[in-house]
């Protein structure tokens, strides 16, 4: 009897021990294996790191040639003094991953479609998508381009390498948290997966389009309606470049091909990426400065996550320094400064996505018609791993256009047209060499050499230096299409529907010195209809970049406090010009006291979207509820044809011949719509009671995992998506930079969060604060290690 | 005595083998000075519970501290125990591994014996 209790002892102790080092899944939740986490030995504890607790001092870095020296700032911030550019990056991959090592996995796994190997079933159809889009195409290919290149291929390894030395070292009390909790291990880093982290932002930054709404849409409304609509180019848009002169290149122009009906019927969501990922860049001439100096500034709209997408950090050797913002897995920083020069981006969209309809031959489909010739499809065969699930596969058929994402395998429409996908993100890019040669760049002609290799994600990049210029260009590898071609799904038989070759460097809309005292840019229309070659993209911005223009117009001196309060400015520009229109339109005489009270709270309203204030959202319900009144007949539609946009709405509501048009083509009463929508926002306003626009807007930075115990919610942040501030929900500025171009140049920074991506460290979110405040870091611009530790910073040496 | 000397021998053992072994090693490490020390019955038990309580929850509470109560707190919002909270929770988990671990290697020395 006692034997057999202290052997039913003995099972019960090895059974609860295992059941603790076992990962489960409750009710769709994973559960880490207890043991491990809980231990204050091996689990969480161990990444619990004390607030003012000591750095580590010495690390071993194999494959240097020196020793390299990294000071830390108080900020948390990195500057690392390197005897060459190999010890350089090598270091760099090294530190980056010390701060941000799960985030390098887990955006790497989700740009080649591999989170279902960490999270399950759950996350297969955006796998899927991933490589049906052709991510790990594009990737692999600039991978390959970049390791034969004799200057990026052995920096790309050196980065790898560092990486992978800090992996190698990890026992699993030292792994991120994310891994404890999710229960995985980080994968060995490679230059591919750089060029897959490159390629997550080339996803982001280009990978929408509304091609097949488009063609359902023009289709339904006829090519006259639809243009009313849907304007490439609508009258009062400001491009980033505007034509100043004759353009000084003879243009490689194509002929269109005659017109071709693609017919409808296609899938309806075709997978793209926030069309609002955007930005703010202008830099001001010294002439219109106080100090004579040129200024830069630059903030980045992207999703706001923890950890952030940029880490900010100073990179040195006997040759060059820089200091600025780099995302995890590239070589330097891409948003900077250094002794001569400044240069920021934002996105310049462009339509780089397009659609081909396939005919194929035969029920087996694996041939296609192109140029009156069966053509035999390749087979690109993709294996997805799930976690807690059996392995699937995939066969992707990859014609001479692209990679068929839609067909009777994916998209849920087994009887709808087959599409092949052709995207600049499936060529090689060589855009990490243009990063390498910016971070060194002494004046404005090595800034045009360097963006010789900038090809994607096409991007404004704006330019000063101490000399005294001030540049932007347009920066990108864009096919050179004939007019029109793109904006509709293509024929994917015919030649004349392919790409014919790319627009020449030389023939990039560019702006130096330009009279008027500032180049800026917003993600807007990049070019006029006076440069030759046909620009579209479905979504370009239309509010931030004038209220940029409009202030950076006024007569004045500029100073650095005006560019950090220009970047906070919550006006919200389409707020007023749709107020403008809106209000007048209004019967007043049915109001009641609350009714006109609210009427003459909006009329003088300054149009300051405040986080604290309930004007914007008075605003946004009444605008809304026109907008989705006004349009009903079009998403009611069978197929849903797409909203017109928010500028060209507001165009329609204030021209009576485009509102009679639309009203008879769409039997509507506008006038009545937008009266009915101001009774329904006072309605929605009684029913939920008073609302601050921080309430509704939810301000937030949210976990890339989505756990809410890691994100931060409603943040006292002002202003909106139209606004420079633009601040939209867990989207908004992903870092804010503005450079003084003296020399040495000053500059200051903001992070929505911090440098560190441990939410066991006190650098997790410690600048967020500052963030939605005006309080900007001013950069420790730092000659040498030594003056670090003069400033009382930690010393961090890398021994080879 | 042998209570007091199998709760101060198995933290230690149990802290020295946690440095390089996981957490398993805390029940090991109580079942062999259970087995050593022998302190008998429910005593065995006690001292194991109190052994693995103060050893997890004193080394959680050490690090807790020093950093501010910025993890635990997360990871209590995270698992919604913030009424008990993380280092409770350890300790609790220490003790149940010490605690059966220690009792186990004091039946096992009672039956061989």
């Amino acid at each position: 009897m006692r034997l057999l209790a202290t052997a039913f002892l003995l099972l019960f102790l090895v059974a609860f021990n295992a059941l603790l080092n076992t990962r489960l899944v409750l009710d769709g939740t994973p559960v880490p294996p207890l043991g491990s986490f809980l231990s204050p030995q091996e689990g969480f504890w161990c990444n619990a790191e004390a607030v003012d607790g000591p750095r580590i001092t010495e690390v071993k870095l194999r494959g240097l040639s020196a020793p390299v020296q990294v000071a830390w700032d108080e900020s948390g911030v990195p500057h690392l003094f390197a005897r060459n550019d190999s010890d350089l990056y090598r270091a760099q991959g090294y530190v980056v991953a010390q701060l941000r090592l799960w985030q390098l996995d887990f955006i790497a796994r989700a740009a080649a479609g591999r989170i279902s190997e960490v999270i399950g079933e759950q996350a297969l159809e955006f796998d899927r998508a991933q490589r049906r889009k052709g991510m790990g195409i594009g990737a692999e290919a600039s991978a390959e381009a970049l390791a034969t290149d004799p200057l990026m291929g052995p920096l790309l390894k050196a980065y790898a390498d560092g990486v992978n030395q800090y992996i190698d070292a990890l026992h699993y009390r030292d792994l991120p948290l994310e891994f404890k909790l999710l229960s995985y291990r980080p994968e060995a880093w490679s230059p591919l997966r750089s060029t897959l982290i490159q390629q997550y932002m080339v996803e982001n930054l280009s990978g929408s389009d509304r091609d097949v709404e488009d063609t359902h849409a023009r289709a339904v409304l006829g090519p006259k309606l639809f243009d009313l609509l849907f304007p490439e180019r609508p009258p009062g848009v400001v491009p980033t470049v505007p034509t100043d002169s004759i353009w000084p290149f003879i243009p490689e122009l194509i002929a269109p091909p005659p017109d071709y009906d693609p017919g409808t019927g296609f899938v309806i969501d075709t997978h793209g990426s926030d069309p609002a990922n955007g930005s703010n860049n202008w830099s001001v001439h010294g002439s219109r400065t106080a100090s004579g100096n040129a200024l830069l500034a630059n903030d980045t709209h992207l999703g706001l996550n923890f950890p952030p997408i940029w880490i900010p950090m100073q990179l040195s050797t006997p040759d060059h320094r820089v200091f600025g913002f780099t995302i995890p897995g590239a070589c330097g920083v891409v948003i900077g400064h250094n002794d001569h020069a400044a240069f920021g981006v934002t996105n310049a969209p462009r339509d780089t996505r397009d659609w081909y309809r396939i005919t194929w031959q035969g029920e087996r489909r694996n041939s296609y018609l192109y140029n009156e010739e069966w053509l035999p499809v390749e087979y690109r065969v993709e294996t997805y791993k799930v976690r807690g699930g059996k392995s699937v596969t995939d066969s992707i058929r990859i014609t001479l256009h692209g990679p068929v994402m839609y067909d009777e395998h994916f998209g849920n429409v087994p009887e709808r047209a087959h599409l092949a996908l052709r995207w600049m993100g499936h060529e090689v890019s060589m855009s990490q060499k243009a990063l390498y040669l910016m971070n060194r760049v002494k004046d404005h002609a090595g800034y045009v050499e360097a963006l010789r290799y900038f090809d994607a994600p096409a991007q404004n990049w704006v330019f000063a230096s101490t000399a005294g210029d001030i540049a932007m260009r347009v920066q990108g590898r864009y096919p050179n299409k004939w007019k029109g071609q793109g904006r509709f799904v293509l024929d994917g038989t015919d030649p004349a529907h392919r790409w014919q070759g790319f627009i020449p460097h030389e023939h990039i809309a560019t702006q130096v010195n330009p009279a008027r005292g500032f180049v800026s840019s917003a993600n807007q229309h990049s070019v006029d209809e006076n440069y030759p070659y046909w620009f579209f993209n479905w979504h370009l911005e239309h509010y931030r970049n004038r209220s940029v223009n409009n202030a950076l117009s006024t007569e004045r001196h500029w100073n650095v406090d005006d560019m950090k309060e220009l970047q906070h400015s919550a006006y919200d520009l389409k707020a007023a010009e749709g107020l403008d229109v809106m209000l007048p339109m209004l019967d007043t005489l049915p109001f009641d006291s609350m009714a006109l009270a609210t009427y003459h709270a909006l009329a003088s309203w300054d149009r300051l979207a405040r986080h604290d204030g309930e004007e914007e959202v008075l605003f946004q319900l009444w605008f809304d509820s026109v907008r989705a009144e006004l349009w009903k007949p079009l998403q009611e539609h069978p197929i849903p044809l797409g909203d017109p946009t928010h500028y060209n709405t507001i165009r329609i509501l204030a021209d009576s011949a485009l509102r009679n048009t639309v009203e008879l083509a769409l039997d509507i009463d506008v006038q009545s719509i937008v009266q009915r929508g101001f009774i329904l926002m006072l309605e929605a306003r009684v029913a939920n009671g008073p609302m601050t626009w921080g309430a509704m807007n939810n301000a937030r930075v949210t976990h890339l995992a989505r756990i809410p115990a890691f994100s931060r919610e409603y943040l006292p942040v002002s202003g909106s998506g139209t606004a420079i501030n633009a601040q939209r929900g867990n989207h908004g500025p992903s870092q804010r930079f503005v450079v003084e171009l003296s020399s040495p140049p000053k500059a200051w920074y903001q992070l929505p969060g911090g440098l560190s991506g441990n939410p066991g460290s006190v650098h997790y979110d410690d600048l967020l604060p500052e963030w939605h405040s005006m309080t900007y870091r001013e950069v420790h611009f730092l000659r040498t290690a030594r003056e670090g530790a003069d400033k009382g910073f930690t010393i961090t040496t890398f021994d080879p | 005595m042998r209570f007091v000397a199998a709760l101060i021998l198995t933290s230690m053992l149990a802290w020295a083998l946690g440095l390089f072994l996981p957490f398993w090693s805390l029940s090991l490490s109580a079942m062999v000075i259970g087995f050593l020390v022998h302190p008998g019955g429910w005593k065995a038990l006690l001292a194991g519970l109190l052994a693995g309580a103060l050893l997890w929850g004193g080394l959680a509470w050490r690090i807790d501290v020093s950093n501010a109560h910025i993890l635990s707190g997360r990871l209590e919002e995270l698992f919604g125990v913030g009424v008990i909270g993380m280092a409770w929770i350890t300790a609790a988990l220490g003790a149940l591994l010490a605690g059966l671990g220690l009792l186990l290697g004091d039946r096992i020395r009672h039956a061989v014996s």
